[in-house]
């Protein structure tokens, strides 16, 4: 093996290391919480578990009628953060309802938009709730971001999520790289192993479409 | 500690390759999910019920026997129509039933007229991000009660399980592995509190 390619082994293996560690916690959440999302083991309930409380606001609306703005006004007055949902006008277009979100808690929102009558039922969630909560938050579309602060970290929350999954893909890249330059014994056998990974995946895939 | 440092290598080095396609395949949807490339947030209930505006074919049945629940007595008809997937949710009365049926790349509609003993059948085709959206999003922690009907999510579900086990596995020995390599241990401590101080307080923030 030349220097440079030995030099190109050696660098892989340490990023391959250094992703690999300042993905631990990540990897650890992400496993963690996709494991709970398919399962409903007892012991992470979490909906069950919620404590609920109600409460009102008087505020004054505006006219304005598009949907995005009156939730950003609303939120804006009554002071909450988090990310939004479930946007809704009654037939009458008197009551406007949404769902605002941070992992831990929910406010359900129903706005009077005829006496600024706001009626907020506030949800706060265990760990598990959390857990599962980081592990489908998104990133916020542009009509959905505003000023407040949970909005930027929604966006950098799901900055850190394509850095782990685009880290993910480099660190499966490297492991290939370095199985790649095996010695032979190890090279079929990983072969094996990464051959045995594939068509698991294709044969599945294909059974399932 | 040493004799141990060969068996820890091979286990990282071969559940790594066996795991890297799934993990390929998972990161990229996750990506996907992240952004809006596709516009993945559909009206679920439109295409429930999409058979009412446009039948692509019919099909017959016979009314399956009335002491099976919902879910059995939809899979009975399914069969007979010869259309499989993984049932979304069975709505209906004792006149007509929708069963809408999806399966990666698949949206099915179905009305089934209980009394003509007709089954109407909408079909739509999804695009490849639908496609993997599907994968990362089963079965998922929606419709508890009913979700791992068909044979293939059961399985998809249980291997996506057996994967992400591995995958924790390979974390492990990875570990363990930094630790036989002196010269990066310092490094390797500032790559890990970098990782824990970016998660620890984005959490922190997001949860306040």
């Amino acid at each position: 093996m030349t220097k440079q390619k030995e030099g190109l082994l050696k660098w892989n293996l340490k990023i391959h290391i250094y992703i690999g560690l300042y993905l631990l916690f990540f990897i650890w959440l992400f496993g963690f919480s996709g494991l709970l999302l398919n399962h409903h083991w007892e012991f992470a309930n979490f909906w069950e578990e919620r404590k609920e409380i109600s409460f009102e606001k008087a505020i004054t609306i505006s006219r304005e009628r598009e949907q995005y703005i009156l939730v950003h006004e609303i939120m804006d007055k009554i002071d909450l953060n988090g990310s939004i949902g479930n946007l809704k006008f009654s037939n009458d277009s008197i009551f406007f309802n949404f769902i605002i979100s941070k992992p831990g808690t929910r406010y359900d929102i129903q706005a009077n938009l005829n006496d600024g009558n706001i009626l907020i039922k506030e949800m706060k969630f265990n760990k598990w709730g959390i857990m599962r909560a980081l592990h489908v938050m998104r990133n916020p579309t542009p009509k959905e971001q505003g000023d407040r602060y949970q909005s930027a970290l929604a966006s950098l929350w799901s900055i850190s999520m394509d850095i782990v999954s685009v880290s993910l893909i480099l660190l499966c890249f490297g492991g290939w790289y370095l199985w790649i330059k095996a010695p032979r014994k190890r090279f079929y056998l990983g072969l094996i192993s990464i051959a045995g990974g594939l068509i698991l995946c294709i044969f599945l895939l294909r059974g399932l479409s | 500690m040493k004799k141990y440092y060969q068996v820890v290598k091979d286990l990282h080095f071969y559940i790594g390759l066996f795991i890297s396609p799934i993990i390929i395949i998972f990161a990229f949807s996750a990506l996907v999910l992240n952004h809006d490339f596709t516009d993945w947030q559909d009206d679920w209930q439109e295409w429930f019920f999409s058979v009412n505006d446009n039948v692509d074919k019919t099909a017959g049945f016979t009314i399956p026997a009335p002491d099976k629940n919902d879910i059995d007595y939809a899979k009975d008809i399914l069969n007979q129509i010869n259309i499989s997937g993984e049932i979304a949710g069975v709505f209906g009365d004792s006149i007509q039933m929708y069963i809408p049926v999806t399966k990666p790349g698949y949206r099915i509609s179905i009305r089934a007229d209980l009394i003509a003993e007709i089954a109407y059948i909408h079909e739509t085709k999804t695009n490849f991000w639908k496609r993997l959206i599907w994968l990362h999003k089963m079965p998922g922690p929606h419709n508890a009660n009913i979700r791992g009907n068909w044979i293939y999510t059961k399985i998809w579900g249980s291997l996506a399980d057996f994967f992400v086990i591995l995958l924790l596995l390979s974390s492990i020995t990875g570990i363990i592995l930094w630790y036989y390599f002196k010269n990066e241990i310092a490094i390797g401590i500032i790559a890990l509190l970098i990782g824990f101080i970016s998660i620890a307080s984005l959490v922190i923030g997001l949860t306040v």
